[in-house]
Order: C-alpha cells, then structure tokens, then sequence
C-alpha cells in the first residue's frame, strides 16, 4: 500500500520517526568506524560512490514501488521502461535535436506507452479480476516484448549519448564525476517531489485510497481508472527519466541495462518499504553504501552478494522494510 | 585438329584415372557453419570473422577446382549472441543444416555449452576462437581444434611486453584486475605467476561483475598505491564505463596499462574515453605479416572490400581452409571422417605447404600424403588436447585511437 | 422533465426487471421497484435473496444482464461506481470498508473532495485555489465526525478503528459526498443499541432537513417497523412485496418467505 512517509499531524508521529533516524544513526557511526579503520579518504570516497548507486537505483526504484503499491502490479518491465526512456532520447538525439528536447520527448513517449498498456493490458486484466501470477506473467511478457522491440529498432550494440563522462568534481581529496552528481542530486529532488506529492496533492491523496481499498474509493466519487492511468503515466515518466540519467551518467548502455538492474530496483522497493517513495531513496541509499564500503574489505566481485545479504538481514529484523509499518486491524 | 582432340581426351583420361585410383568418385559437398559474434559483448568481430571464413571457402574452393580436386564448400551461419545458450541453439540450426564443421564462436562458455550440448555426440569438430585455458581441459573427446594462442601463452606475451617497456620486472609492481568470467579468471592467474617468477609484485586482482552502474570504488582500488603499471583483461562494453571510472579517480595514467586480445582494436571505439586507453599497450594473437602466404590472405581482405582486420580473422581463415583439408584426407564430408584427419594435415616433419601452394596440397592430400599445412596465422600443431603449442603474439601500443603494433614476439610453453 | 400540479412526485430511484447471474446462481431475477423521493425505505429478504447484488447493481460495481436502472430520470445502469457517486447516488457496504492506511480525517475529507464534475487535471491546476476550499471541507469532516463520535479519532488510522467505529465512519463518509440517495447496506449489524438508533435518528432528520432518501437493509424487524415508511421485500432475487410496514406484516407471502425464518431468529 501507498504511504505517507513523514509524520501525520497527531502524536503518533514518534512510532514513524525511528526507523529513518534509526537508521541514519547507523550509516553515521558506520561511517566514523570506517574512517577510523580505513581512513577518510578511503572510507569517504566509498561513502560517495555507495550514495552515487543509490541514487541511480533510488529513482528507477520509485515508479516500480508506485505501481506495486498502488496497482499490486509486480511490474517486471519497470526496467525495461528505462531502457525505453534511454533509447527513444538517443534515437531522437541522434536525429539531430538537442539533448534536453530529446529527453523530454522521450518521458512523453515512455508515459504514453505506458498509458497505452494500461489500457490494452491491465485495465481489461483488472476487469477480469485476474490472479496475481497471471499478472506476474504478463508483465514478463510485456517486459519481453518491449525490450526486443527496443533492439529490434536500435539494434543491440552498445550505444551512448556522448555526453562528457570524464569531467569529475573534486572535494578536496574526494571526487566523484559531474554527471553522477547531477544525475544524484535529480534523482532525489524527483522523489522527494513524488513523496511530497503523494502526501499532499488530492491526485496523491487519491491514489493512496485507491491502493487502499480500490472499491471504496470508486464510492468516495473517486475516478480509480484516471488515478491508475495517471499512476502508470508518472511510473512511465520516471522510468524514462532514470533510464535517461543513468545513460548519460553511467555512459554506455545496451538494451538489457533495464532487465539487468531491475533487481537492484527491487532489492531497494523492498528494502524501503514496498509502496513508499522515500522508502525506495533509503533502500537505494543501504544497498549502495553497504555494496561500496564492502569493496574497502572484500574483492569487489562480492558486491552483489554483499546487497542481497543486506537485503535478507534488513527484513529479518524489519519485515516490511525500512518504512514499511505494522498492517493494520482488518 | 584430331591430335588435338586426342591429346584433349588422353588427358581428360588421364586425369579421371588418377582420379579413380586415389579417390572415390563421389565429390565431397562440405557445409562450414560459422558461429559468429553478431550481436552481444564481442559484436565487432561478427563481421571479421564472417569475411574471413567466406574469403577462405572461396579461395581454398578454387584451389581445389585447379587441383581437380572434387571438393565444394559452402558457409552457413548463424548469431551466438555472446551467449551460451544462444550459442548452443545458434550451433544446433547450423548442424540441422548439415555443416560438418563449426568454426567459432570466441568465447569460451558458448564454446563449451555447444561441445557439451551438441558436437561432441555428433562428433563434430568445433573450431572455436576463444582463448581461455578451460578449453583445454574439458573432455571434448578430441573433436575441439583451436588455432588461437591460448591464454598460457598469451600471459607470458604479456610479461613479455610489460618488461619491454619498463626494462625488467624485479621489484615493479602490476596492479591486476579482471571482469569476473573465466576468460579473465585464467589469464589474471596465468599473468601473476609469469610476471611474479620473473621477481614482479603484484597487487589485486580486482574482480568487477560487468552488470553494475558504477566501478568508481573498482577504480580506486586499481589506482591505489601508485603501480608501475596495470594489467586489465576486459571487455569493450564495460571498459566503456570502467574506463571513465578511472580517468575520474585523477590518478590514472594510460601509458602504464596493459590489455590483452579483448581488449585489441584496430580504432579504438567510440564510446571508451580516450585518456582511458590512449598510450596502453597490449598483446594480441599475432598474425606474421613478413610471409608470403600473409601476402596473399592481406590482399584478398583488400580487394574484398567491407569488415576491417581484427584481431584472429587469420585463425579463424585457417581453420576453414583445415577443415577442407581435413575433409578431403578422410575423402567425406562426415564430421568423424574429418577428426580423424585433421592430424594427418597438420603432422610435424611432413612436407610443408602454405596458402601460396594451397592446390598443391589439396592434390598431396586427396593422393593420401601426409603434410604440415602452415596457415597464415602460422604452423598449427595441435598438442593432445588441441591446443597449439607456440603462438606468434603482436604487442601493440594505442596512438591517436588506432591500434599500432611495435612487435611480434613468440611466446612457447 | 415536467409534470402536472397534483401528481405524486416521480420516483428518485426507478429499478425496472433487473437481472444478475453469476454463473450459474441467479442473484437477482427480475426484481422491479420505485423509491419515492424523501422516504426512507427497507428492503429485507432472507439471506441470499441478492439485496446487496441488488446494490452493486444500482451503483456500478456490476452491469445488470438485463433490465433498467434509472436515477432521476436518467439511465445509469454500467455507469463507473464514481459517475454514480457524483450524480449524488451514494451506498456503504455491509462488509465494512475504511481506508486503513489513511487517518480517520483524511477518509472523511477524500469523500469531501470528490464532487460531481472534478476531473483529475482540474484536481491539479486546483492546488492553489484548492486551500479555501480544502479548510471548508475539513470543517464539515470534523462536524461530521462530531455528530457520530469519532471526533475524538480524527487523527487515528481508520485501520485501528473497532469495527462498529467503522460502520459509523462509513456512513459519516457517504455523507460527505453531499448526497441525495444514500444506499445503506446493513447499516447497524454490529453498532450497539444506543449509537445505533442515533444513527437512525440522524437518518431521519437528514431526511427531514436536507430531503435525503434512504434505502437501507436490515434484518432487524423491530427497526424496520419502527423506521420504514416503505417496506421492500425480495426472496430469490426477485421482489416479491412491497408496501406499508404494517401491510408487510400482514403479508402472507412474506411470512411465507421471510418472517417466519426471522421470527425463528428473533
Ligand atoms: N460475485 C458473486 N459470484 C457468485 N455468486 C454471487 C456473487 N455475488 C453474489 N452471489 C450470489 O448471489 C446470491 C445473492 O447474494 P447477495 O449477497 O446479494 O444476498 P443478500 O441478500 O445480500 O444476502 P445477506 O442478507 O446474507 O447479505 C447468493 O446466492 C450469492 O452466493
Ligand atoms: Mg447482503
């Protein structure tokens, strides 16, 4: 279900607070362990790469928890909207049009593909009140077919925007490249903007009642099938836009770079607390700091099985994620 | 006029009865199916590596004809993708369409998901152009023939090389780092204890897994404490990303990086950074370009026209051209027929023939001679387990984006 | 639509030879009635007699298979459950429905926003104007709250509400959607006596202030012949009488059908 994530205006606002501040506690004093141990430098630098992966996962992390959340889709062509998203920019791009023309178009076309699956796919799925597997499966397929429609069309050689992905800015003895830090600083201004506008927009509102209890909000006077479509046409357009920063950040990307972090992306849904756009920063934020600072003790090579230890410690001692909260009575 | 014509029949009776007494009648129609890299990581050599094979049946087809040598070749092909699954499905529609011989693919897990799968049932000999040193200890029941330089013998090409540039290997420090497959695995392992027995210290390896968003950390650790030089065995797809990592650590100098083969292109593409790879040197399998029969395999590349050299597309030219030959020794296309006698082409201390008297060697062959066919990429002589046994090894340094190569060296067990 | 002086005044709700299967259970076979404007009307029937099919019908969360349904004059049988809503045809469910993840308020004040006419995007390009009008909704959420007890829960999750809190909330809620025809689907399984008849007393005077019709089910006969202007009674899905409630008792038919099963229960 969709979640506020900061306090409602009552006195219950302490029960929400810890695991956040909890957790900040933690990565501080893991922080100052790491610097004690290994130096600042060092340990520094791991900080600032783990929160650089963080942020490349935390954003492509949000649509998909946004659509589990609302909709109970697992979407497993989230990743795939990404790699859609990346392309149709470089393909625009490649046409000639500037860059930021390109990916603005490309968030256009992302949604609207978007909105058009709902249309032909779930919302007919919806109406036939089909099983989850059933919609585990189609996703699958959806994933399929979208990403060999991306290579039959753009073949599959690695491609790139070109964009200068050697220019780094330096912190005294840190750095960390221009680009990953633009792409960071977007990625959590977008969330942030999501988690706000779920909170407090009456489109954010609604939707969260329609996770809630979809028949209910249909007598309410809510129009659940334009809140679903516009849940799918911001999922679309924030899948577009991560595919589009991690390509340009990351640099090179072939059409399988979706389906290969999608894990990643569920890994910090998961971790977070599924259904909380904040939740998918702090599961983003964990997994990237715990896989980087990994590399100051072990061979790099463990880093994903550094994440997925994480990810099963973390529900073992909080099952419902970060900020997942304790179901309430039914 | 009658002289004539009776000279004209002598003659065609002449040849018919040579014909008859040394092999059957029947013309051997051979299908080579070419397993090639079109699509996935190593997608630049798909096309090399398709010229090379369809510029080999051509030629050797000729050199038969003028042999009167009753052979016929044709290439059927299909795409590997980079993949080992694929790579099995890609090999099993060659093999539906009767190819006798599979020639690639480059890298080592498809070349064991098809011997495994497929060919070594069928006894088909598989010809691949991976390097890896598992391919010379899987039980592949002698149906796999590789004429690349395996990568035990790329790793002292590479010690070689580093010592070329820093004088000696006592007390200099290579920092080692690999993507984590076993083309990486077994070269880092072969280079560490090559380069550490001639007194070098190493640091690492640093392992990367290729489906991650950053390798700035990987970076760092490659960089730390300042070593005399690098050895990264990688490939292009996430050297792209890996290499910008390490242009962003401001510490990185490309002059001191070594690659290897996977690493080796004749321009460098356009999505590795520049100061990533500029000034590097590398090793790749060597192709001696001072002979005659280079002469010949250069110039049919030029007039062809299309897909640039690549680094092997001599091996994977001579490994077409053995398997006709090979073909014709054991008088069948049948596959078995073939692994029988690709020995009897390649037998140390028999009469040597080159690609500039490849008729002559068709008719020594179809005459049930045994001979040493020495291919463009070099003599080929297979060890037991169908290895070569000494390899011709380029190094080569990176100026302004293109490949150069400063010279060839042999590296031998 | 126009219509002489003196004639009765036409039905807000028409139900005309509606039908339902699922499967092969028929639900609702045939059932016809009219509900005059501004009474309050119980429809009762054995278990199983398809009195809340018969709802889902009515709002939109099923399509009749056959037969007409008409709310104020205008056909609104496959209409979505939120057109129906905001043309002021407003129902609860007799299995509770809270928002559980949302404050007691915010369920109060969601119900509030959503009137007839107010798409998504006006929703949007609304946000700045939309303060006025949010501080009066949340007024009229809290006196609402007020007049069923719950004030005191308005900062709670509906999801921690006991379970006749949240039958109150329900009916508080359909409230809000400033409604002209509220459906109630067992309004008072499970609210104790006291609140229960407040409950009803309010109906009663909403009728009265506001001119709201009531159509609600119960099982509970003392209620329905105390509260009813209007009986409506339905056995296997078909409505079967209808009348006063003193008529209704009087019924054969329906003690045949019902009453003596209630009785047995009573
Ligand atoms: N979705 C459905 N699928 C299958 N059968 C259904 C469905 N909904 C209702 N029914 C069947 O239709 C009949 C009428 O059910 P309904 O819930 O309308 O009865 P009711 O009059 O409301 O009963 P109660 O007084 O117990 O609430 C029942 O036999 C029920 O099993
Ligand atoms: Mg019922």
């Amino acid at each position: 279900m969709i979640e506020e994530a900061s306090a409602p205006p009552s006195p219950r606002w302490h029960s929400r607070l810890p695991p956040a501040a909890w957790l900040a506690l933690v990565i501080i004093a893991a922080l100052a362990l790491l610097a004690g141990v290994k130096g600042p430098v060092e340990a520094g630098q791991a900080t600032i790469n783990g929160l650089v992966d963080a942020g490349y996962v935390a954003l492509g992390a949000v649509g998909l928890t946004l659509i589990f959340g609302i909709l109970r889709i697992i979407n497993f062509a989230h990743g795939d909207f990404l790699t859609l998203g990346a392309y149709v920019a470089l393909m625009i791009a490649a046409s000639g049009l500037p860059i930021w023309l390109a990916a603005a178009l490309a968030i256009l076309v992302t949604a609207a593909v978007a909105a058009a699956l709902d249309k032909l796919v779930w919302e007919p799925m919806r109406r036939m009140q089909t099983s989850t597997l059933q919609l585990l499966l189609a996703a699958i397929g959806i994933a399929l077919v979208l990403r060999y429609t991306i290579q039959f069309f753009a073949g599959s050689q690695v491609r790139s925007f070109g964009q200068d992905i050697l220019s780094a800015v330096n912190l005294g003895p840190w750095h960390l490249g221009t680009l990953q830090l633009v792409a960071l600083l977007a990625g959590i201004a977008l969330i942030v903007a999501v988690g706000l506008g779920l909170r407090f927009t009456a489109v954010g509102k609604q939707m969260r009642a329609l996770s809630d209890n979809m028949a209910l909000a249909e007598v309410t006077g809510i129009d659940t099938r334009g809140a679903i479509r516009l849940t799918w046409i911001v999922a679309g357009a924030l899948a577009a836009i991560a595919g589009i920063l991690y390509a340009a950040a990351v640099g090179t990307i072939n059409p399988n770079f979706g389906s290969l972090i999608l894990l990643s992306l569920f890994t910090a849904a998961v971790l977070g607390g599924i259904g909380n756009a904040y939740g998918a920063l702090l599961g983003g934020i964990v997994i990237g700091l715990a896989q980087e600072w990994s590399t100051l003790f072990l061979n790099a090579r463990w880093k994903p099985a550094v994440g997925f230890a994480i990810l099963i410690l973390t529900l073992l001692v909080l099952p419902r994620g970060i900020f997942g909260r304790v179901p309430a009575r039914t | 006029m009658l002289r004539r014509l009776m000279m004209g029949t002598l003659f065609a009776t002449g040849i018919s009865l040579a014909a008859v007494s040394t092999a059957p009648a029947d013309p051997i129609n051979l299908t080579i199916g070419k397993l090639l890299e079109l699509t996935g990581p190593l997608s630049e050599t798909g096309p090399s590596q398709d010229k090379a094979i369809k510029l080999a049946i051509d030629y050797a087809n000729k050199a038969a004809a003028a042999a009167g040598v009753d052979i016929k070749a044709a290439d059927v092909g299909a795409d590997v993708q980079g993949d080992p699954q694929a790579a099995l499905s890609a090999a099993r529609a060659l093999v539906a369409k009767g190819a006798s011989c599979l020639i690639g693919p480059s890298i080592t897990p498809e070349s064991i998901a098809i011997a495994n799968g497929l060919t070594i049932q069928k006894k088909i000999t598989i010809w691949p152009v991976g390097t890896s040193m598992r391919l010379r200890t899987i039980k592949d029941e002698g149906t796999i023939f590789r004429t690349v330089p395996p990568d035990s013998l790329q790793a002292l090409a590479l010690v070689a090389g580093i010592i070329d540039k820093l004088g000696t290997a006592s007390g200099k420090l290579v920092s080692i780092a690999y993507r984590n497959e076993p083309y990486g695995e077994g070269l880092a392992k072969d280079f560490k204890a090559a380069w550490e027995a001639k007194g070098g210290k190493t640091q690492g390896p640093v392992v990367f897994d290729p489906n991650q968003a950053t390798f700035d950390s990987e970076a760092g650790e490659i960089v730390a404490n300042n070593p005399d030089a690098y050895v990264i065995i990688d490939y292009p797809d996430t050297f792209a990303k890996l290499g910008a990592s390490l242009v962003r650590t401001g510490k990185f100098d490309a002059t001191k990086l070594f690659v290897p083969d996977a690493l080796a292109f004749s321009t460098v593409p356009g999505n590795i950074p520049a100061q990533a790879i500029e000034g590097a040197r590398g090793t790749r399998g060597g192709t001696p370009t001072d002979t005659d029969a280079y002469k010949v395999f250069d110039k049919l590349w030029e007039t062809a026209g299309g897909a640039e050299h690549f680094s092997l597309d001599a091996n994977s030219f001579d490994s077409t051209t053995l398997c006709m030959l090979a073909a014709v020794a054991g008088k069948s296309a049948d596959p078995a027929a073939i692994q029988e006698h690709v020995r009897a082409v390649t037998t140390p201390g028999a009469p040597k023939f080159y690609l500039t008297t490849l008729s002559d060697a068709f008719k020594a062959v179809a005459g049930g001679e045994k001979i040493d066919y020495v291919g463009v990429a070099g003599a080929f002589e297979f060890a037991a387990n169908g290895d070569p046994t000494i390899s011709r090894f380029d190094i080569f340094e990176y100026r302004a984006g293109k490949l150069a190569v400063l010279k060839q060296i042999d590296a031998a067990k | 639509m126009t219509h002489s002086a003196g004639s009765p005044a036409p039905p807000i709700l028409v139900v005309e030879d509606v039908h339902k299967s699922f499967g092969g259970v028929r639900a609702v076979a045939g059932a016809s009635f009219a509900l005059q404007r501004g009474a309050i009307t119980a429809l009762i029937g054995p278990n199983g007699a398809g009195k809340t099919t018969l709802f889902d019908l009515i709002t939109g969360f099923a399509a009749p298979d056959a037969g007409a349904i008409r709310f104020e004059g205008k056909p609104i049988e496959g209409l979505p459950p939120h057109s129906v809503t905001r043309r002021g045809l407003v129902r609860t469910f007799q299995l509770t429905r809270v928002f559980a993840a949302m404050t007691v308020l915010d369920n109060m004040m969601l119900a509030g926003r959503g009137q007839p006419g107010e798409g998504l995007l006006q929703l949007i390009a609304r946000r700045t104007a939309g303060q006025r009008v949010e501080g009066e909704v949340r007024e009229r959420a809290l006196a609402a709250l007020h007049r069923f007890d719950l004030d005191g829960k308005a900062g709670d999750y509906a999801g921690t509400l006991s379970g006749g809190q949240r039958k109150l909330l329900e009916l508080a809620r359909a409230l809000m959607t400033d409604p002209t025809l509220v459906l109630l689907d067992e309004p008072m399984a499970g609210v104790n006596r006291v609140l229960g008849s407040r409950l009803l007393d309010d109906v009663e005077e909403l009728r009265r202030t506001a001119g709201m019709t009531f159509l609600f089910v119960e099982h509970d006969m003392d209620i329905v012949m105390r509260r009813a202007d209007h009986v409506i009674v339905m056995a296997e899905g078909a409505v079967i009488a209808e009348g006063s409630p003193d008529a209704i008792r009087a019924d054969p038919r329906v003690i045949d059908a019902y009453l003596g099963q209630a009785r047995s229960r009573t």
